[in-house]
């Protein structure tokens, strides 16, 4: 009989707790869907840019089936029917417009290759008959070649690691092997490594600032605190771009820095402080600060001072006492507020764009670039995909090094 | 903090006191001057980032 109601009791408190898991579910769904609508998919909409690319395979589907029938080493070109089979393919892709898609995408890989493709198309599409081979020669003498075949055939497949090579600074030659880039087109790393450099001067600034301001508010009066912390919110309410624009006025040639310093006689010449790095890093120490004083102050706020009394009182000096007691127990606050700086650093684009010079700008420059300009879309996914990689990898040594508990924000 | 320093401060705590109070004000003038210096260019009527005269 006990043990009959035990059952009964433990069934209703189970399907109690299945209804209410239920609601808990239907409740978070519109968030849920909200989050992969909005952030989900166009996240992976990018990835599967940087590896997915079927402009040759859909467009020239019956050259790839020839060469694939053919499968000839790399340094000879193809025989008569793959010209073939690119002369009908070409016919519909100029029926089709697409010629022009395709052109552009074998240029990426080979600049000068739109052109030679594009003249093909043209005399292709006047010409009923073969033999195409020669027909082929005489648009362009490439055609002759193996280079122009060979980046066909890597471009074959709809997913390949070609954006990714060329995010590395390497490419694939027409020979299928993987080289690095020519001296002069090897620019990713060292931009991956200037955005690196500038991301991590700009959390130690916003460290070294940050750590002795939220200290003073955390052990002031509330009345005081609070007021001096409307001069930290201020800016931080102001938009990013008054704000790049704002140090545009303050630091350029005839701005407040330079007047100021002239009229003083300090200087005769203007300073040189906008359009190169330490425009780029005070403007964005500035806009970042606050997001490293909120979280310090936040944590510093909810140290007891009875700790750092008992210390003193126990005999520890003053450095010890704030070394091994106090700071201590920031480390949370440090660590978000770090953390926070550094990755909202690493993806930084206006202000960069609007107050460095030519070698001062960042990833996010390039893939902005690639995206509007040089039309690359695949390369700006590969290269939005490995920032996002060298986040996650950065993200998890911290947590590793800082533990999962170590992070408090606000 | 803010109060008047307790009797025991050592003069090298009141000397830090003082660097620390003009650390943050240098800082919160960091913070806030780049925000305030916009204003006067609301009241030009140049194309460009001059201040008016």
């Amino acid at each position: 009989m006990v043990a009959d109601s035990t059952t009964a009791l433990g069934q209703r408190l189970r399907k109690a707790e299945r209804r209410g898991h239920f609601w808990a579910y239907v409740l978070i769904a519109p968030l849920f869907l909200f989050v992969a609508l909005s952030f989900i998919v166009p996240l992976g909409t990018v990835l599967l840019n940087s590896v997915y690319d079927p402009i040759i395979p859909d467009n020239l589907s019956r050259t790839v089936r020839a060469l694939d029938a053919w499968n000839g080493p790399r340094d000879q070109v193809p025989p008569e029917p793959v010209f073939a089979a690119l002369a009908q393919d070409l016919k519909i892709a100029v029926q089709e417009q697409k010629a022009g898609a395709i052109a552009n995408r074998l240029n990426i890989e080979e600049s000068g290759l739109r052109t030679i493709f594009m003249r093909a198309a043209r005399r292709v599409a006047a010409q009923e008959e073969g033999p195409w081979a020669p027909f082929f020669e005489a648009a362009d003498p490439a055609w002759a070649q193996p280079l122009i075949w060979g980046n066909i055939r890597n471009l074959a497949e709809p997913t390949h690691s070609l954006f990714f090579l060329s995010a590395l600074d390497s490419r694939r030659l027409a020979d299928a092997s993987v080289a690095p880039q020519p001296e002069d087109q090897r620019i990713h790393i060292t931009i991956y490594l200037r955005t690196l450099g500038v991301a991590l001067t700009v959390t130690l600034a916003c460290l070294a600032l940050g750590f002795p301001l939220a200290y003073l508010l955390a052990h002031l009066r509330d009345k005081t605190a609070n007021l001096l912390l409307i001069l930290v919110l201020l800016p931080f309410w102001t938009s990013l771009l008054v704000r790049t624009t704002a140090w545009m006025v303050v630091l350029q040639k005839e701005g407040v820095i330079n007047s100021l310093l002239q009229a003083v006689g300090l200087i005769t010449e203007p300073l040189p402080l906008v359009f190169n790095r330490f425009g780029v890093v005070a403007a964005m120490t500035h806009i970042l600060l606050p997001f490293m004083i909120l979280p310090m102050y936040s944590v510093m706020r909810q140290i007891p001072a009875s700790y750092v009394r008992a210390a003193r009182s126990l005999g520890a000096s003053p450095s010890t006492a704030f070394l091994r007691v106090y700071l201590p127990q920031c480390i949370p606050g440090i660590g978000a507020g770090a953390l926070l700086v550094f990755i909202l650093a690493l993806g930084y684009y206006i202000t960069p764009a609007l107050l460095g010079g030519s070698t001062d700008q960042m990833i996010s420059y390039f893939v902005a670039d690639n995206m509007g300009r040089s039309l690359n879309w695949g390369l700006a996914s590969a290269l939005a995909a490995i920032l996002l990689a060298a986040v996650l990898v950065l993200y998890a040594i911290y947590d590793r090094i800082a533990g999962p508990g170590n992070l408090k924000l606000g | 903090m803010s109060a008047a320093l307790p009797l025991y401060t050592t003069p090298l705590q009141r000397i830090g006191h003082w660097i620390l109070w003009i650390f943050c004000a240098t800082v919160l003038i960091f913070l806030i001057a780049p925000v305030l210096v916009v204003v006067p260019l609301a009241f030009n009527n140049e194309p460009y980032f001059h201040f008016p005269r």
